[in-house]
């Protein structure tokens, strides 16, 4: 139970109490094979392609996962993901702002203008955030990683 | 060449035997013969025949025919005689008539014919002391070395006492017949041991636990066994019996303990194999669960303690012990079950009772001591009972033993002899418990009561009963306000003495011919039973009242009310009532309305039935017989409330008038408290019983009320009740049977299914019923089997508890193959066993150390199936998808394998 498995779509799958990971490869390669192909007469044309186990998915441990080549563009399009969410939220923010400023309310005293420069400031973090992961080779780091805009 | 003349003689000279007893004087003729054997004599000449010393002359005197010779003159009685015989004659080789000696033989001997024994032995070992002899007739007896060991008679081939029947092995033994007295499990009693010490004992062991736990003790055990504890003097001792055991009488125990110094001794009860002993100056535990032999246990837990030891109780003067256990009991990983809780109830100091927990913590309950009799219990639902001084009171644990953690927890009365209920005859030193019954003992009698599981204990759902020498009151249902017509026409056998006025003449009888319980009949418009209005029962206003009585009716032709309070305008009344179909009414007449509910099956048949009406509130109540719902009401009827204006009637109405005139009565009672379906059930069942010929059920002893004892069977909830002259089982409230005292007064009886233990005066005395081995079997094969349940939606068939975020890893799951994180906030679980379709449900919560307090689980239906679920969880805040640090998923549905 809870070994660890990195998929080559970079996904990580954790054994649980009924699970084994020979079973979980087992069944991968299963789904992932070409059945071989027959004639009427019941003759084989074609045979079998099974897929190399290790083009599916790899044990692997938790230290090793950190730096797997299959993680870590994944972990980076998670965080980003993540990043991406974290800056919506203060988007949302930033619209509240915008109606105080145009009310002439904001308690910063900022004008529209200057509570726009700050959206777009968020608006074009997403490619800046791929940018700075993309240089990090650790899935600790990546995790960490946190823009300047949003802290 | 032949000889001329008359032939030679050979053989011997021979004395004849002597048959001069024969001579009478009248018979002249006598049979010849040789040791016995008869002999042939060639001629008269060949004989020398003396009478009183004269020597006969042959042919004149006496002539020879045959093996009979004749004499002329009958020799008289008395004569004289020897005779000799000289050779005899040969047929070719044949020698004389006992003339061939063992010397004479030689070589293997074959007998041309059969060989007669005439009851002579046949030896058959050098030393002469292996034989077969047949000198009984008809009986053969085989003799080896010297002593008989086998014998046939008739048809019968016994096996002596000494002698062994063995089947070696390769051998086989087969039955195509009868066999007898083999069965393991036939009937068995007799006296264990005569002695006077006994002080009490307990049946016990895995049958009864039932957890299988002598298998895991190289000591001898057996699935039932019997503790006795002996108070010597200045030891105590205990014994450990087998009453598997097919032979009883003076059966030699398992094992034997001596506590040294340890006395007096006061009582003993056991479970999963622990014994706890009450003793003068502690508790004492003896278990068979750390080597090859019962000890006593003095280190670990359960251990012996007293007021020195750590944990202490508060006094060493022990004067009562219980086990039983926990409703969340510890994991005993000696036995493989569950750990007891004891309980020990003090002789002295400033508490009543010491609970020793499963985990080892004792807690203590601060109380008068009931000194005549303390005494504690647990029971199956986990409370503790301790007894208090006051009207001998035995209280309850108000929570469960798992949720008593301190000193001093709260408890609600449970039986007392007062007049707040549960209402019993109180209880001093006997008392057991098993299942929701308890049955306590006391000078004045005998008393039930019966109790709901619920969690947390409430008197309002009780039901007690009382019985001594003179009556037997039935069941009385919580508040009990008058229980009535039980053996008195007049008295309150209840807690309120509200004492009934005769009117008249009312006819008492026993119930059925040679019951105990007595009827009243006799119902008129001057015979009748009545009491002035009370405040027992005339400020009811909108709440419960409750009236039970039993009725035999016969035919009957007008209204017939069989009990009733109400106001004399007949304003308010609250009765029960025989229609004139026969049918029967409860009457709620209010100050709103007048509500009958009535039966729909009439009942003037001449059997005995029992009415239940009551009304939970002036808009609820409900009418059994026989405990069968017969009809229930909703309509509102208003307050019942008169103070000082609702009299109360047996056997009629409002000053007398509509009477029971064709009813017979018996067990009458007021309540306050409404019963539950089932105790209105389980009343009838057990009560029933007393109303049919020749029903015993009052205390059977000639002398006294004073119960000394008193047992429930944990497989039959039969009660083995003793009285010092006295020992009766009850099933129910009916005596099922009164074994005879073994010798002597009796002290204890203990039940298990059937089997009885019985300490006397004299002896410890033990009857074992026969068991049916095969139908047991079939039974155990059953529940194995269990029955054909339906599939269990009630559980989670697959959960996974799942911690860290950036890696997440189970610290727990079930039925779970694999988690998948598909990435940010999106997973993925694989069943191990796939549910039978997709129509399972599927929940979601975070866990303690979530890093937010609101988390969203969104179970995605689109990409589920049976073997594997997707799931999201997103902030509820920002609705952004989160990895959380803990989460727990659970699905609930049917399985494939289901």
């Amino acid at each position: 139970m809870n070994e660890l498995i990195v998929n080559a779509d970079g996904t990580v799958t954790c054994v649980g109490d009924a699970g084994s990971v020979s079973g979980i490869i087992a069944e991968a390669v299963s789904a992932n094979t070409t059945p071989a192909e027959y004639d009427d007469d019941g003759v084989e044309t074609a045979e079998a392609i099974i897929p190399d186990a290790a083009t599916l998915m790899v044990e692997v441990t938790a230290n090793d996962l950190k730096t797997h080549a299959w993680r870590l563009p994944k972990a980076r399009v998670e965080r980003v993901e993540e990043i991406r969410g974290g800056r919506n939220a203060k988007l949302k923010e930033l619209d509240l702002e915008y109606q105080l400023a145009d009310e002439g309310v904001h308690p910063d005293s900022l004008n529209k203008s200057q509570v726009a420069a700050k959206k777009v400031v968020l608006r074009n973090l997403p490619p800046k955030v791929t940018t700075a992961v993309a240089a990090l080779n650790n899935t600790d780091d990546i995790s960490a990683y946190t823009p300047d805009e949003l802290k | 060449m032949p000889y001329l003349g008359k032939s030679p003689l050979h053989g011997n000279y021979s004395k004849l035997d002597d048959f001069s007893g024969d001579f009478d004087g009248s018979d002249a003729t006598h049979a010849l013969a040789l040791n016995g054997i008869a002999i042939t004599p060639v001629t008269e000449a060949a004989v020398i025949i003396s009478i009183n010393g004269v020597i006969q002359e042959p042919v004149t005197d006496y002539t020879v025919s045959g093996t009979n010779i004749t004499f002329t003159t009958a020799p008289a009685s008395g004569a004289n005689f020897f005779g000799t015989v000289m050779g005899e004659q040969l047929a070719g080789n044949t020698p004389s008539d006992s003339t061939i000696t063992s010397a004479k033989l030689s070589g293997n001997l074959v007998t041309p014919g059969t060989l007669d024994l005439n009851g002579q032995e046949l030896i058959l070992d050098a030393d002469a002391d292996t034989s077969i002899t047949a000198d009984t007739d008809d009986q053969i007896d085989i003799k080896i070395a010297g002593a008989d060991d086998f014998q046939f008679t008739a048809n019968t081939l016994s096996v002596l006492s000494g002698s062994t029947l063995n089947i070696d092995s390769g051998a086989t033994i087969a039955n195509s017949g009868t066999a007898t007295g083999f069965d393991p499990a036939a009937a068995a009693a007799g006296i264990i041991e005569a002695n006077t010490t006994f002080v009490d004992a307990v049946i016990f062991g895995p049958a009864m636990d039932p957890v299988d736990w002598s298998g895991r003790t190289a000591a001898p055990t057996s699935a039932l066994m019997l503790a006795t504890i002996e108070d010597n003097g200045s030891n105590s001792e205990i014994n450990i019996y087998d009453l598997t055991d097919t032979t009883i009488t003076s059966l030699s125990p398992l094992a034997t303990v001596t506590l040294t110094g340890a006395a007096p001794a006061y009582g003993i009860d056991a479970a999963m194999g622990y014994i706890v002993c009450a003793i003068q100056g502690g508790a004492y535990f003896i278990d068979p669960h750390d080597g090859v032999a019962w000890a006593a246990r003095t280190t670990g837990w359960p251990r012996f303690i007293n007021s020195s030891s750590t944990p202490a109780i508060t006094n060493n003067h022990v004067r009562d012990v219980a086990s039983g256990f926990s409703d969340q009991p510890a994991y005993d990983p000696r036995t493989g079950g569950p750990m007891p809780t004891f309980s020990v109830a003090y002789g002295t100091g400033a508490d009543t009772v010491g609970i020793l927990k499963d985990n080892g913590t004792v807690i203590n309950k601060a109380g008068t001591i009931n000194a005549s009799g303390p005494i504690t219990g647990i029971t199956s639902s986990g409370h503790v009972f301790n007894s208090f001084s006051t009207n001998n009171r035995v209280d309850i644990s108000a929570l469960p033993i798992s949720r008593i953690i301190a000193d001093d927890y709260g408890i609600a009365d449970f039986m007392q002899s007062d007049t707040a209920f549960p209402s019993t005859f109180g209880v001093d030193s006997a008392f057991d418990t098993h299942g929701s019954m308890a049955v306590g003992g006391i000078a004045a009698g005998l008393s039930f009561i019966h109790w709901g599981e619920a969690a947390e204990y409430s008197n309002a759902n009780t039901v007690t009963a009382m019985v001594n020498r003179t009556y037997n009151t039935g069941h009385l249902v919580g508040d009990i306000r008058g229980a009535w017509l039980a053996n008195s026409n007049t008295a309150d056998r209840g807690p309120k003495s509200n004492t009934l006025t005769n009117n008249g003449t009312i006819t008492e009888a026993a119930v059925a011919s040679g019951a105990e319980l007595l009827g009243y009949s006799g119902w008129s418009t001057d015979n009748y039973l009545n009491r002035a209005s009370d405040a027992d029962w005339d400020v009811i206003t909108t709440g419960t009242v409750y009236w039970s009585a039993w009725f035999k009716a016969a035919a009957n032709s007008a209204h017939e009310f069989m009990a009733s309070f109400h106001k004399a305008n007949g304003a308010i009344e609250f009765a029960i009532r025989l229609n004139s179909n026969g049918t029967v009414t409860g009457r709620d007449d209010g100050a709103t309305a007048e509500v009958d509910t009535t039966s729909g099956t009439a009942y003037d048949d001449s059997v005995w039935h029992k009415i239940d009406f009551f009304r939970v509130s002036s808009t609820d109540r409900y009418l059994y017989v026989d405990g069968a719902l017969q009809a229930s009401n909703t309509t509102d009827a208003g307050s019942l409330s008169d103070d000082g204006n609702l009299a109360l009637v047996v056997g009629g109405s409002i000053g007398g008038t509509e009477p029971a005139t064709n009813c017979t009565l018996a067990l009458v009672h007021l309540s306050v408290r409404a019963p539950t379906a089932t105790q209105i059930r389980q009343m009838y069942d057990a009560e029933k019983g007393m109303f049919v010929a020749n029903a015993k059920c009052l205390l059977q002893s000639g002398s006294t009320d004073a119960v000394l004892d008193v047992s429930v069977d944990p497989i039959t909830s039969k009660v083995a009740v003793t009285q010092t002259d006295s020992q009766m089982i009850f099933n129910g409230l009916v005596m099922e049977s009164a074994p005879a005292v073994n010798t002597g007064a009796s002290e204890h009886n203990k039940l298990f299914g059937g089997d009885r233990v019985e300490i006397n005066a004299v002896n410890l005395y033990a009857t074992i019923a026969a068991k049916n081995l095969r139908g047991d079997l079939d039974i155990v094969r059953g529940m194995k089997a269990g029955l054909p349940a339906g599939v269990d939606l009630s559980k989670a068939k697959a959960w996974a508890y799942i911690i860290g975020s950036g890696s997440p890893v189970f610290a727990a799951s079930y039925n779970i193959k694999s988690l998948t994180d598909n990435g940010t906030g999106a997973y993925r679980v694989d069943f191990a066993i796939p549910f039978k379709s997709i129509s399972y449900v599927s929940v979601g919560n975070s866990v303690i150390g979530s890093d937010f307090n609101n988390l969203s689980f969104i179970h995605a239906l689109a990409s589920r199936d049976q073997h594997h679920a997707d799931y999201y969880i997103t902030r509820a805040d920002t609705g952004a998808y989160i990895d959380d640090v803990g989460h727990c998923v659970l699905f609930f549905g049917e399985l494939e394998n289901e």
